[in-house]
């Protein structure tokens, strides 16, 4: 025990003395693999290079990801006495510029900075905005990202200096008991989609009775457009690893395993450091901190199966068996991996527990609503303003998500795919639904681990719906009949429909197949798989109908369901569209009236998105001729 | 410990740890199933069994759901009837089943019988399993009229490659049953699920053929493929059996109980006896026998061949000039071969026939000849043998020279069995075998030193011969920690397989084996090639043939035995058998015989217990029993006692006889002179019968050996 004070009181000092008191400059970089995609580690060799011209000292810290993806990359510079000032959508030119003026000068860039870390009056000083302050993380809290941006990953002291590891040691020190007490009044609840109270699965596995349990952390999030889990095992995996060992403790289990993806090369790595360094610190290994509780933890990467992500399905690529879903009961917490009771979180259930072991099951409550507490991470994506990380308490409205922390969208917003793939679609008249696991299941969608992809009018529903029943046949593991073929049948309506083909029973074999998957499916994923398609037919009928009955796509997306048009009230005649046409289908003279042949039209887009006006726009086709002349069209 | 459930209303009471499928069967509640099958575990994949079960969500199948007291469950209301039948037009959407809900249905079952032999099956009528089909059958429950959903049809082409069945996986319904049967059943895992969604099938690891991904061919999956994607090339077209015979597979020692499929009065197939010890096969068994016992070439009538040629007889000519021969031979000039692939029956009446008929004592089996000096070790052995069920008690089991990868997969089962509830495994054997991969230990002599690994192995039984640790060779540490298992164990089975009993040092090998049994009190499994060995034994045929004992020979008589190739001399032959000799006819008679699936009989499997065989159906044309044709010779000579008229009379006979045995065969051999020169016809593989390779009749099994 006292060997690891001594490690808690360095790890103190040296955050307070290079980071809080820090006598040079200290640079802040994003270097999740979202930073890195946008380019950051150009940034990175940027600021390096920069800083042996200059010949300053400064400190270069890679912190993992803050939130918002469309800043990215973020780098933030906090000068000797000053507070962090965000840069953001920096590059190598506007990296060298800021580093200049700032270490040179001493000085803030304050027309580049968008935020600060600072107290209120820092912003009076410089007019600089508070970074929490921006509107798309004004109404967030943070409680499991609460690292996520400000220590470095890959240096164990920065979690310690966080209160690392307290809440494993109060658990440590004031027993299993307390856990599950501590757990079951903040109400917790699985975040991996569920909703099943995470206190009764682990009193389960607890009393579940056999010698060796194992505890497992599902991180082999599948959904497309979801990173959640990502950001936050490549920005605070200590977090991970400390919910892993209060779990372990809790049930009796003396072996973690982390299951990952493959895909995440970034979070792999990190994940190990942090392992080796709490190793380091005696947290790891046989009779932990002497007080008989021996713990190891292993990395599993997983090879790419969205299915195994169901927990069942976990357990038997876990096994080294095809992955795939078995019925329960038994569930896990009775007969999991190898037969052995096994308690299985997801990742961010289990990045929550410190927090709430180190604040106790009260403090937790605060966030939320009675019956769902707590906050939930979610990545928005899509046509929103401002894409990114985000957390909020649940409760809040999808409205409030889309609008004020997504900035809503350019073009009028159409709808917002919740839960991820296997979960529904839901339209602009959705958008009060409070974000419960309760009411999300009524308006036929799911909570699922977090992805909300927001869709605007350039969209077409039809074609949405087709992209995630295609994710969901690709990926369903073909063992059950109702999944492997019902997929098959939805998709092949669908893209009869698209092609122009549908008919009104189309609709009807569609909504059959979807509750025969619901019904009889055997995991989640068969039971989910038909969301998509339900909740759209629910939501946005009258979008399908206009396929079937009128042919016609009205977001301009099916290609065939509509033509193009360029209307002369807005056109300005730039020309730029009859550029972008690489099919001579767009003829005219500067400064007048362009017009577009269908008939030599191949509807690419590219003139849509050259037009500054909004000029072409995308019609029915008329009924009794396949094509058109402007000429006849305009009749 | 029971407990109290409802099902559709009727309060049953049920034991814990049933599914809920179990309890219905149990009281007469019918629950459709598909990928459900008895002796498999519970799958849940096909989801026909779904019920409603009073306070849980959707709809849970009932194969997979344990019963807990109170429940109560609905198997019939017409909601999971409606579900059951959208799950049949889903399978329907993917499989060729126009036949099922065509209009034209009821004429073409009337009108068209067949459109049989058709290369790719697009509905029921040109499915070999049309009629036989549990997916056809539930959809007649179900009265299924119409798909409603887009059908699809895989466009997959029909796998032809490996030996014995073709998959046409176009018709997979991917109930799993084929996979479970071979993993779990058959510990084989050849096959699994492959590729996922719309995508995933059936299929063996890399796409590999059956052949190099180590299938051992023992037709498991045929037997529980509930549509026709599984086919077994000879019975394709053969439609629905006509009624099932059981007898004894006569293959092997191992007296494994089969069911032959009969139809118009041909054996159409074989099938492994669930009321039989362990219910399986092996591929000598399940595929060899339909095309060996209905081979083109069988013998159908007796036919006397001279220089000039052969020419056909009837069996009163053919008898009278067998009778002719024989009589005007000295006794000492006539001699015997005699199979011991023969029915007990056959034995006697042969012996018989020697004895009081000819006055001779020159009965010789080739089969004997292939133990060589050793023979009289491997009789000996008999004496310790035990049935396969001992493995099941064993703690400890000494492999040596057993291979289960074909013959004798049966075995390997056993084995595979015994690991899994704890029992050691150790394998003694100089080549890579079925048992290399997953023996806990394999004990792997340079091959020619066998017999020096197994003195190391006996050495250190004895305790007084034990040497320190730090003295041994690898090897003999190995030996040294095998006898302490051995000595240490309460229950330990040796098992010694075909190839030790027949290899080249075996008679130091078998001494060894007496002795080791002798030592460690361990009991003994043996698997000799021939059928009916120890009934050779028993009726006192135990004399191995030789060269030298052929060279005077005038009248040589062979009873289901090969023409000995580089006869010393040109006697006479009377060729009784199955089968036409090899290569050119021999000057002589030729006799066709019956075989095991033509008539009643006897034998004694390879722990001595007695098997019955049963006749399946007619012999081809004129065809005899080999018991009939020696007894009709001896009455052609005048001599009494042989006018049987069934097999059972001979047993009745025989069974009350008493046998001279072991000793009496010990001190006939003393009064042979010790010929070293052992007959070389018995250069027998460990597929055959009568004499000949299995794989001269049955296609399949050229394939199944490496050259």
């Amino acid at each position: 025990m006292n060997q690891f004070s001594s490690y808690r009181e360095t790890a103190l000092q040296k955050w307070d003395s290079q980071m809080i008191h820090s006598d040079i400059p200290v640079i802040y970089l994003g270097t999740a693999s979202c930073g890195i995609a946008a380019g950051a580690l150009d940034v990175l060799e940027t600021i390096r290079q920069t800083l042996a011209e200059l010949g300053r000292p400064a400190r270069i810290i890679q912190v993992g990801c803050i939130g918002p993806c469309y800043l990215e990359p973020i780098m933030d510079i906090a000068m000797p006495g000053s507070p962090r000032v965000s840069y953001t959508n920096v590059n190598s030119q506007k990296a060298k510029k800021i580093l200049r003026a700032c270490l040179v000068e001493g000085d803030i860039v304050p027309q580049m900075a968008k935020g600060h870390f600072g107290d209120e009056s820092f912003s009076v000083k410089t007019g600089i905005p508070r970074f929490f302050d921006l509107p798309m993380l004004k109404p967030q809290v943070r409680v499991i990202l609460k690292n996520c941006g400000f220590i470095d990953p890959e240096d164990g002291d920065h979690y310690l200096a966080q209160d690392g590891y307290m809440g494993f040691l109060k658990v440590l020190e004031a027993g299993p008991q307390y856990a599950l007490e501590a757990l079951k009044e903040s109400g917790l609840r699985g975040r991996g989609g569920a909703g099943f109270p995470t206190f009764k699965k682990w009193e389960l596995c607890r009393n579940a009775q056999g010698e060796q349990k194992y505890v497992v952390c599902n991180a082999d999030e599948g959904d497309p457009g979801a990173f959640m889990n990502r950001a936050l095992i490549e920005s605070d995996p200590h977090a991970v690893l400390e919910g892993l060992l209060i779990a372990g403790y809790t049930v009796g289990a003396n072996q973690g395993i982390i299951y990952v993806r493959a895909e995440y090369p970034l979070a792999v790595k990190r994940l190990k450091k942090a392992i080796e360094q709490l190793r380091g610190y005696g947290l790891l290994g046989n009779n932990i901190l002497d007080s008989g509780f021996s713990f190891d933890i292993r990395i599993k990467e997983g090879a790419g199966a969205f299915v195994c992500g169901e927990e069942t399905a976990l357990i038997a690529s876990l096994e080294g068996k095809r992955g795939m879903p078995r019925p329960r009961p038994p569930f896990p917490s009775d007969q999991g991996f190898n037969g052995c009771p096994t308690l299985i979180n997801n990742t961010e259930t289990i990045g929550t527990i410190p927090a709430i072991m180190r604040n106790g099951g009260e403090w937790y409550q605060q966030f939320g609503v009675p019956g769902n507490y707590g906050t939930k991470t979610f990545s928005l994506v899509g046509k929103v303003r401002h894409t990114g990380l985000i957390e909020v308490p649940l409760g809040t409205s999808l409205r409030q998500v889309v609008e004020e922390i997504g900035g809503g969208t350019q073009l009028p917003f159409k709808a917002v795919q919740t839960g991820g793939p296997l979960g529904g679609c839901l339209g602009a008249s959705e958008l009060d639904t409070p974000i419960t696991y309760e009411a999300m299941r009524a308006q036929g969608s799911i909570m699922g681990s977090g992805g909300l992809i927001v869709m605007d009018e350039t969209t077409c529903i039809v074609e949405m719906a087709r992209y995630f029943i295609g994710f969901a046949l690709r990926e369903s593991c073909g063992n059950c009949t109702p999944c492997r073929i019902g997929t098959r049948v939805l998709i092949d309506r669908l893209e009869k429909i698209i092609r122009g083909e549908g008919e009104p029973a189309d609709l009807d074999v569609m909504r059959a197949a979807a509750d025969t998957m619901v019904k009889t499916s055997l995991c989640g994923l068969g039971q989910a798989a038909s969301n998509p398609v339900t909740s759209s037919l629910k939501f946005f009928l009258s979008e399908y109908e206009a396929h079937v009955h009128d042919r016609y796509c009205q977001s301009g997306v099916c290609t065939g369901l509509f033509q193009y048009v360029i209307l002369a009230e807005r056109c300005n005649g730039c020309g730029l569209c009859a550029k972008a046409c690489s099919s001579n289908a767009i003829q005219g003279k500067l400064k007048e009236t362009y017009t577009l042949d269908v008939k030599l039209c191949t509807q690419c887009h590219a003139c849509v998105e050259v037009c500054t006006k909004q000029a072409i726009i995308g019609v029915p086709v008329p009924a009794e001729q396949d094509h058109l002349s402007l000429s006849e069209a305009l009749q | 410990m029971s407990l109290q459930i409802s099902i559709d209303g009727r309060s049953l009471s049920a034991e814990k740890g049933k599914t809920i499928l179990q309890v219905a069967r149990e009281n007469g509640i019918d629950i459709p199933t598909l990928c459900d099958f008895p002796g498999l575990p519970s799958h849940g994949s096909c989801r026909m069994c779904i019920v409603e079960i009073q306070g849980r969500p959707n709809t849970p199948t009932a194969c997979t759901t344990l019963v807990e007291e109170g429940m109560v469950v609905q198997t019939n209301s017409p909601d999971v009837q409606a579900l059951r039948t959208e799950l049949l037009k889903l399978l329907l959407s993917e499989h060729p089943s126009s036949c099922l809900i065509c209009a034209e249905k009821s004429h073409c079952d009337e009108c068209m019988v067949t459109l049989r032999k058709a290369g790719v099956t697009t509905g029921c009528r040109s499915c070999f399993k049309d009629g036989d089909c549990q997916l056809q059958t539930l959809v007649d429950r179900f009265g299924i009229t119409e798909i409603g959903y887009p059908v699809r049809y895989r466009m997959l082409p029909v796998q032809k490659g490996d030996p014995f069945f073709d998959r046409d996986y176009n018709l997979c319904v991917l109930c799993g049953r084929c996979v479970r049967a071979c993993e779990e059943n058959h510990f084989s895992s050849v096959l699994t699920l492959t590729s996922r969604g719309t995508d995933a099938l059936v299929g063996t690891a890399f796409g590999q053929s059956h052949l190099d991904a180590g299938c051992s061919f023992c037709g498991a999956c045929l037997e529980v493929c509930p549509t026709g994607a599984l086919s077994e090339k000879t019975r394709k077209w053969d439609g629905k059996p006509e009624r099932e015979v059981s007898t004894t597979c006569p293959l092997c020692s191992a007296g494994c109980q089969i069911n032959l499929l009969v139809k118009n009065d041909m054996v159409i197939g074989s099938q492994p006896n669930h009321a039989g010890e362990s219910g399986m096969l092996c591929v000598k068994g399940r595929f060899g026998i339909t095309e060996l016992v209905n081979h083109p070439t069988r013998l159908q009538q007796p036919r006397i061949v001279n220089r000039g040629g052969s020419l056909p007889v009837s069996w009163d000519q053919a008898i009278e000039t067998a009778a002719e021969k024989i009589s005007s031979c000295e006794p000492g000039k006539y001699g015997m071969l005699i199979s011991a692939d023969c029915s007990n029956e056959t034995l006697y009446v042969a012996r018989k026939f020697l004895r009081e008929v000819v006055g001779s004592n020159h009965l010789r089996t080739s089969s004997t000849a292939l133990y060589g000096d050793s023979l009289h070790a491997v009789q000996r052995l008999y004496s310790f043998a035990q049935p396969l069920s001992v493995l099941s008690e064993a703690d400890v089991i000494l492999c040596l020279g057993f291979d289960g990868k074909y013959a004798q997969s049966v075995v390997d089962v056993e084995l595979h069995r015994a690991k899994k509830r704890g029992a050691r495994l150790i394998t003694f054997n100089a080549v890579e075998h079925s048992l290399s991969r997953f023996a806990d230990e394999w004990l792997q002599p340079e091959p020619g030193e066998e017999a020096e690994v197994l003195e190391t192995l006996i050495g250190s039984t004895r305790t007084g011969a034990r040497k320190q640790q730090n003295h041994l060779s690898p090897v003999a540490a190995r030996a040294q920690r095998i006898a302490d298992l051995l000595l240490e164990s309460k229950r330990s089975v040796i098992l010694l397989g075909p190839s030790f009993l027949t290899h080249p040092d075996s008679l130091f090998l078998l001494k060894v084996v007496e002795r080791l049994i002798a030592q460690t009190a361990t009991g003994l499994v043996m698997f000799p090639d021939p059928v009916n060995l120890a009934g050779a034994f028993q009726m006192g045929i135990s004399t191995p043939a030789t060269m030298a004992g052929l060279r005077d020979l005038s009248v040589l008589h062979l009873v289901g035995e090969a023409v000995p190739s580089n006869l010393p001399a040109r006697p006479f032959i009377l060729y009784q058998n199955i089968y036409p000799p090899a290569g050119d006819l021999p000057l002589g008679l030729i006799l066709p015989a019956a075989a095991f699936t033509e008539e009643d009989g006897t034998f004694l499997d390879h722990s001595g217990r007695m098997r019955n065989i049963h006749r399946a159906v007619q012999a081809p044309g004129e065809a005899l029993p080999s018991w009939r044709i020696l007894c009709r010779i001896a009455q052609q000579l005048g001599a009494r006692g042989f006018d049987y008229e069934n097999e059972a009379q001979i047993r009745a006979e025989f069974e009350a006889a008493t046998f001279p045995g072991a000793e009496r065969a010990e001190a006939l051999s003393a009064v042979l002179p010790s010929e070293p020169d052992v007959f070389p016809a018995g250069q027998r593989e460990s597929h055959s019968y009568m004499g000949f390779p299995l794989g001269a009749f049955v296609a399949g099994f050229r394939l199944l050996s490496p050259d």
